[in-house]
């Protein structure tokens, strides 16, 4: 599933609402809860592991892909 | 020495800057930043020496523990233990300073034979000091900390702008800074706003704030019963009081970090205007909500998701949170969270309570969200239900006030039972004068309509600092959201406005008094 599709369906929303952009201070569904969510779904779906700071440090669909990036996955 | 007094204003302040960023203008940057950090340790030794040599022990303990997680290898062994051992010694002077009393009573009172426990002073800032090495620490562990200056470690835990009461601050957001070449460095740009925010906060904190501390003290502190009306003006009086003396207190210490080129984290966004639970705790004391968030919340709630997804037991249903997996990914991690964040505000089981309340709200703010996606009512905001939502809150917020004030969970019971009509509706007419009163209605709707400090300053603050100090998460608090819409620039007009009230807080200065926060 590509990772706009992952994000829209944790927070309830439309893909195409969704951009690099969409994050913690800009969308009012990410709270810290719907943050713990949303990395437990993309480890899932991606089998990957992120660390508790690469969690804490993560502000937005752009920074989340980066990271995937840097792990060898393409979302 | 506080922020707001006469030896601080025209004594600390003025040597130290001249000297400091004298130092750095004739090309001796190395020796600014140590005369910075020896000035800052001055500070924390102004109000009791022997403070200095906790201060010093608890910076030099963990440099040995951090120096040596950032150059070890992270297979290597005995590294985690060493990490939890700093944790738990730091957590452990914490438990001694500040609750050792308060545990002796309890278990004194248990056995019903009285025990005498040391008596301790708390150093002061303890409970920021420490949360601070162990955030350092655990950085230090999963590898975030590539090196680590003497110089530059002294400074983030010293620099006496943060050092009592916080902002708490990252190592990643302050280190780079001190490690950079516009700190430590006179800006002529920076002053200005520097100066603007000191002042604005100074209003908040002396003007604002102290006007209030006697007459919540003659509530809060009296033992007789009060009326609806008298418990109402006294907790509605101290949450402004609180707010704007620990508000004043954050924008100053932003505007004395900036005198020194260094960008300091907001602290506060304006929490009485927040729309839920959840919406004021990203507004109120934000480096302690990001903390919290950080390294309790955030660790549980993960664990506990990780092991659902593990077992393949549900999380949603139908697109919907299941009851089972809201207790233990939400609830429980919630609730553990807002315990610590009350009981780190005092020892006494009243701040225990006031972050169980919270947490409470939280969770019920989150099971509202629940409920509403399956409910299929997730309607778009109207001005009506954001004000409704705004009242509720507020009144929320302040009916846990008294436990944040009084001295014992009795005394804040008391007071609460009143703000409900308890101890009847008309027992007690008002308890303070009129003109007090129409302070506070003043200050309330000022609270409510003005725009916060970071509003007027931050197109300012992010003119005169560089991308490297900004911080993660204030995108949101730069918007002029507020009516009226009030932005500062280096006009001859601001600077006549800023002159008067800092003319009008210098006569203030003759009553000093210390800032709430430094209890904790």
């Amino acid at each position: 599933m590509p990772l706009n599709d992952l994000v829209s369906q944790e927070l309830r929303d439309k893909p195409a609402n969704i951009t690099d952009e969409t994050g913690r201070q800009t969308h009012r569904r990410w709270d810290s809860f719907a943050h713990v969510q949303l990395m437990v779904a993309v480890e899932d779906q991606y089998s990957v592991k992120f660390s508790n700071s690469e969690i804490e440090q993560i502000q937005n669909v752009g920074q989340l892909r980066a990271l995937l990036r840097d792990k060898g996955v393409v979302a | 020495m506080v922020f707001a007094s006469y030896a601080f204003a025209f004594g600390f302040l003025p040597i130290v800057l001249s000297v400091v960023l004298g130092t750095s203008a004739i090309g001796h940057r190395t020796a600014a930043k140590l005369l910075l950090f020896i000035a800052s340790l001055v500070f924390y030794a102004w109000w009791n020496p022997p403070y200095l040599a906790f201060l010093l022990a608890i910076l030099a303990f963990n440099y040995v523990i951090v120096s040596w997680l950032v150059t070890t290898p992270p297979n290597k062994r005995f590294r985690r233990a060493v990490m939890i051992g700093g944790v738990v010694a730091n957590i452990a002077t914490l438990l001694y300073f500040k609750y050792w009393t308060f545990l002796v009573g309890q278990v004194g009172a248990v056995l019903h034979e009285p025990l005498e426990p040391l008596a301790l002073a708390m150093p002061l800032g303890i409970s920021f000091i420490v949360f601070q090495k162990i955030a350092l620490l655990v950085d230090a562990y999963s590898g975030q900390i590539k090196r680590l200056g003497i110089l530059e470690y002294g400074l983030f835990v010293s620099f006496f702008p943060q050092l009592i009461s916080g902002p708490i601050v990252h190592h990643r957001e302050v280190i780079p800074q001190f490690e950079s070449e516009n700190s430590v460095r006179y800006s002529a740009t920076g002053v200005p706003v520097a100066i603007a925010f000191v002042v604005i906060g100074a209003f908040k904190k002396v003007v604002i704030a102290d006007s209030f501390s006697s007459h919540v003290a003659a509530i809060f502190d009296s033992q007789s019963q009060v009326g609806f009306i008298a418990a109402w003006e006294a907790t509605v009086s101290y949450t402004l009081q609180v707010y704007f003396d620990f508000s004043g207190y954050s924008d100053m210490a932003i505007g004395l970090g900036l005198l020194f080129g260094v960008r300091l984290p907001f602290n506060f966004n304006s929490p009485l205007k927040a729309t839920s639970p959840i919406d004021y705790w990203g507004r109120w004391h934000i480096t302690l909500t990001r903390f919290l968030t950080a390294y309790i919340y955030n660790p549980l709630a993960l664990r506990a998701t990780r092991r659902r997804v593990a077992l393949r037991l549900p999380i949603k249903r139908s697109g919907v949170m299941t009851p089972a997996a809201f207790a233990a990914l939400l609830a429980l991690p919630t609730f553990v969270t807002m315990f610590v964040a009350g009981a780190w505000h005092g020892a006494g089981y009243q701040f225990m309570v006031f972050g169980v309340l919270h947490g409470v709200y939280l969770v019920a703010n989150h099971g509202w969200r629940v409920l509403r996606t399956r409910e299929h009512l997730d309607l778009a905001p109207s001005t009506a239900s954001v004000a409704a939502c705004r009242a509720a809150t507020l009144v929320a917020v302040i009916l846990a006030i008294p436990f944040f004030r009084a001295e014992s969970v009795s005394g804040a019971w008391s007071i609460v039972s009143s703000m409900l009509g308890v101890h009847g509706l008309s027992a007690g007419a008002s308890a303070f004068e009129r003109s007090f009163v129409f302070l506070i209605v003043a200050v309330f709707i000022a609270s409510q309509v003005l725009p916060n400090t970071q509003e007027v300053l931050h197109d300012a603050l992010e003119r005169v600092t560089s991308p490297l100090a900004k911080h993660p998460g204030e995108t949101s608090i730069s918007r002029g959201r507020s009516w009226p819409r009030i932005v500062w620039r280096p006009t001859i007009w601001w600077a006549c406005a800023l002159g008067a009230v800092a003319w009008y807080v210098i006569l203030h200065l003759a009553r000093p008094s210390e800032f709430l926060y430094f209890q904790f």
